[in-house]
């Protein structure tokens, strides 16, 4: 340890009053904290020690933590170590702190006791595990009491750096500016660099060489940071933003505009092409095959996109495709389906091959009507197609839902679609009640999720589960979609008002939902900030859900404490309309990919919301597996499966 | 398996390969020479594996030039801890395919190997496993970098990885507005 600059400050330093300006040595190298000098006073006067002080927290330069004792022996080998402490003693849990001794309590304290003080051994009492910070607000109540004690505060108390006041808390009390505060930590991050380090973190002297990573070992790096690090890292340098990105990444900065079509991205749906002519992404079963028959098409096999970019998400990290797997891709329309097989072991797409259904699993689906494409048709409960006025997301142009009927059996799957025009079931209710329809995979059976217009009500019907009656009053009238996702034993719904930014502010919410059959009430997702709505002023910030994925992210710890909206309102950020377009449900935890349009840009039509996303920027939010119904399911019931379509998968596999 | 430093010692053991050339002699851009067993370095590096199978190794030592001294000596401590902890072969099969193979978590004694290091160190053993096209090390010591960055600041690891911000005012203040939710975690 070395004293710095020691004698010559401290006498230049008064120890009273800091100058506003007051730099670092000033304020760091005068402060003795008093209350240590009282402390050390009391205990040379014979007061015991033991439930004397604590002092609780001591905060250094770098905003680690440092033992009190550190913080002694730093000061008594000299003050230029001591330009490294931040913080603060608090002085808690003594009945004698409201009363500091005489001496101690003079506003001036002269240089040589205070010498004589930090030079004297440490106290070797200090408890070594009081490093827990105290909250400031105890801090102002022993402020106050000192105050309401009419006895002349501290030394400490009258400083107006709050670095030296003994307030390390990021939050100072009022009588210091943020501004203040943070210039002095600058500075003081500065003297840091320029003493050496006498805090616990290794701090080199010379510059690391570790940002002149190449570009590869730099993508790697990246790749393997959570989400929210990950994100935050872009903002390092334009080089690590200009890194490749992982998947479920943000768009470019640019902001693209309603009208402004061709180059849109659309929604990047982790390695979505930049230029695809319709973005359409096409739910699968067990997660991510977002994307569309068109790009598949378009796509030969020697260049193509697709195989481009299921390759490239192959090799992300997260959303790892692990070991030996095929994805497959379904497509077409319901009569001419076909199916492709991408194989992990070729590390290539197999030809396409049609479809072909076993009919003898449905006798009632076997008369396909066809329709004109205008009209959307669904799949329904015994398997009759049906034409319907249902809202349909753009998103969920085609959905599947693959099962196993026993766990692994790969022979056994069944796989369930949901299209445009699709031939399906007899329907629930009659038409034009129903508005919305999902079918969704879970525990080993398929599941499907009907919104339905009822007797006044909105009612969502995961074969028995009802929504809660404010929910219902909410969404009628609202022609809401439901968009599912099943993980494990739970079916995530997610119901979204086409409406939302029309008059009614209808937004949208989410459901966790256990088909246990038991006729259980659909469990709301507690706090779920999926859908807000503001009310009143703000009608553009709207949050709505418009599809959900099924996803299995390797590393989705990027869980956050409050919606982006809360956030951005508290960072008085404009206001934006935004879509989740992306749910993911993993494990106990939730993400949502949100997508925002700029505030200011016109609302987006029904034409617009059902043809491309035209946003701007992407959002992952995660929200805590706390926020999921802790209650345990019992195992689902062994519902009938929806026996539209038996296909013989084969050989197939899916992406677990 | 022996470090040698001095050049009399690398006279000795180079005998000693050639005794039962086992070994793979390499050699630092400053002239020091290591040993490596031929295996590991076969299985462990793309690039050394190639320069065996194609007969490019000299016996005198093979130049990296490209490898300061204290690089190689990591490497070649790196080689030979993995000679000796169990080999997986799920290991070997990772560092084959790294594209489809999932990375697996660094072991106990790779962790420490990388922990010991410092910034530089770690550094000129990225550019090294990179240069050798050994994938494991690279996966391990990428993972320690990233490690590092969790949990930090954009300051921080400017400040860190000595990394000049370049970004204006504005686009700081986007990239913010941008990812504000990713700026409240942790």
């Amino acid at each position: 340890m070395r004293s710095g600059r020691a004698s010559g400050t401290a006498a230049r330093s008064g120890p009273v009053c800091m100058p506003r300006t007051a730099g670092l040595d000033d304020t760091l190298q005068v402060q003795t904290p008093p209350l240590v000098l009282a402390w050390k006073q009391r205990r040379a006067a014979g007061h015991g020690v033991t439930g004397h002080g604590r002092f609780t927290a001591i905060k250094n330069a770098r905003g680690l933590t440092a033992p009190s004792h550190t913080h002694l022996t730093g000061s008594q080998a000299g003050r230029g170590q001591q330009a490294k402490v931040v913080g603060c003693l608090h002085y808690t849990n003594a009945p004698h702190a409201t009363r500091p001794p005489e001496h101690s309590r003079a506003p001036h304290v002269n240089a040589n006791k205070k010498s004589s003080f930090l030079h004297a051994p440490p106290p070797p009492l200090l408890p070594r595990n009081a490093t827990k910070l105290r909250s400031h607000r105890y801090y102002w109540r022993r402020f106050h009491s000192y105050k309401a004690s009419s006895l002349t505060p501290p030394l400490v108390h009258y400083s107006t750096s709050g670095v030296a006041l003994g307030f390390p808390l990021l939050q100072g009390p009022p009588l210091i500016s943020s501004v203040k505060a943070t210039a002095t930590r600058s500075s003081m991050a500065n003297a840091a660099k320029g003493t050496s380090g006498g805090c616990g973190k290794k701090r080199k002297r010379e510059p690391s060489r570790l940002g002149d990573l190449h570009d590869d070992m730099l993508e790697r790096v990246l790749a393997r940071l959570p989400p929210a690090s990950y994100f935050r890292l872009r903002g390092v340098s334009r080089r690590w933003r200009a890194a490749p990105t992982p998947p479920l990444s943000a768009p470019p900065a640019r902001a693209p505009r309603h009208d402004s079509a061709n180059q849109d991205p659309g929604p990047r749906l982790g390695a979505v092409a930049r230029r695809s002519p319709e973005p359409t992404p096409v739910a699968a079963a067990g997660g991510l095959v977002p994307t569309t028959e068109t790009q598949l098409r378009a796509s030969s096999p020697s260049s193509t996109p697709l195989t481009g970019r299921v390759t490239a998400r192959s090799r992300c990290r997260h959303v790892r495709l692990t070991g030996v797997h095929r994805v497959v891709l379904i497509l077409g329309e319901l009569p001419k389906l076909s199916m492709a097989t991408f194989d992990s072991t070729t590390n290539a797409w197999e030809d396409v091959v049609p479809l072909s259904r076993k009919t003898e699993n449905d006798a009632g689906a076997t008369t396909t009507r066809e329709r004109e494409t205008t009209r959307s048709y669904f799949l329904s409960k015994s398997g009759d197609v049906v034409a319907t006025t249902m809202q349909q997301s753009a998103s969920r142009q085609y959905t599947s839902a693959v099962v196993t009927a026993n766990g692994e059996d790969a022979a056994a799957a069944v796989a369930y679609f949901l299209s445009r025009s699709g031939t399906v079931l007899p329907r629930i209710l009659p038409a034009y009640h129903e508005y919305s329809i999902d079918v969704v995979a879970c525990g080993g059976a398929a599941y499907a999720v009907v919104l339905s217009e009822f007797l006044d009500t909105a009612s969502l019907r995961v074969q028995v589960a009802a929504m809660p009656p404010a929910m219902s009053h909410a969404f009628r009238g609202a022609k809401a979609d439901v968009n599912c996702v099943g993980h494990a034993d739970r079916v995530m719904v997610c119901v979204s008002s086409g409406d939302v930014a029309g008059a009614r502010p209808t937004g949208g919410r989410s459901l966790l939902v256990a088909p246990t059959g038991d006729g259980e009430e659909a469990t709301c997702l507690r706090g779920c900030p999926l859908v807000r709505t503001e009310n009143g002023g703000r009608p553009n910030q709207q949050l709505c859900l418009a599809c959900a994925f099924s996803f299995s992210p390797r590393k989705c710890k990027a869980i956050m404490r409050c919606s982006p909206m809360q956030q951005r309102k508290q960072r008085g950020a404009p206001a934006a309309a935004g879509r989740v377009s992306l749910a993911l449900l993993w494990k106990r935890e939730l993400l949502v990919l949100t997508h925002w349009t700029p505030a200011g840009s016109r609302t987006p039509s029904v034409a617009e919301r059902h043809g491309r996303h035209k946003l701007a920027s992407t959002i992952l939010v995660g929200i805590p597996s706390s926020h999921l119904p802790a209650r345990r399911c019992s195992p689902p019931l062994a519902l009938p499966p929806l026996s539209f379509g038996r296909v013989a998968l084969g050989h197939c596999g899916w992406i677990l | 398996m022996e470090v040698d430093k001095g050049k009399g010692e690398a006279e000795e053991t180079r005998k000693v390969a050639e005794a039962d050339r086992d070994t793979v002699t390499l050699k630092s851009s400053d002239g020091k020479l290591f040993e490596v067993s031929k295996e590991a370095a076969a299985r462990l590096s793309t690039v050394l594996a190639g320069m065996i199978a194609g007969g490019s190794i000299d016996d005198n030592g093979t130049d990296l030039k490209q490898i300061g001294s204290e690089a190689l000596e990591n490497v070649v401590d790196y080689c030979n801890k993995h000679a000796n902890s169990i080999p997986s072969a799920a290991l070997i099969s990772s560092s084959i395919s790294f594209n489809t193979a999932p990375f697996k978590e660094p072991e106990e004694w790779e962790r420490k190997f990388v922990d010991r290091l410092s910034h530089d160190a770690l550094f000129d053993l990225v550019e090294a496993a990179n240069f050798l096209g050994m994938e494991r090390l690279l996966d391990v010591t990428c993972h320690k970098i990233s490690e590092m960055m969790k949990g930090k600041s954009p300051d921080q690891i400017r400040e860190v990885f000595n990394i000049k911000n370049d970004y204006t005012k504005e686009e700081l203040e986007e990239i913010r507005q941008e990812l504000a939710w990713a700026f409240y975690d942790d």
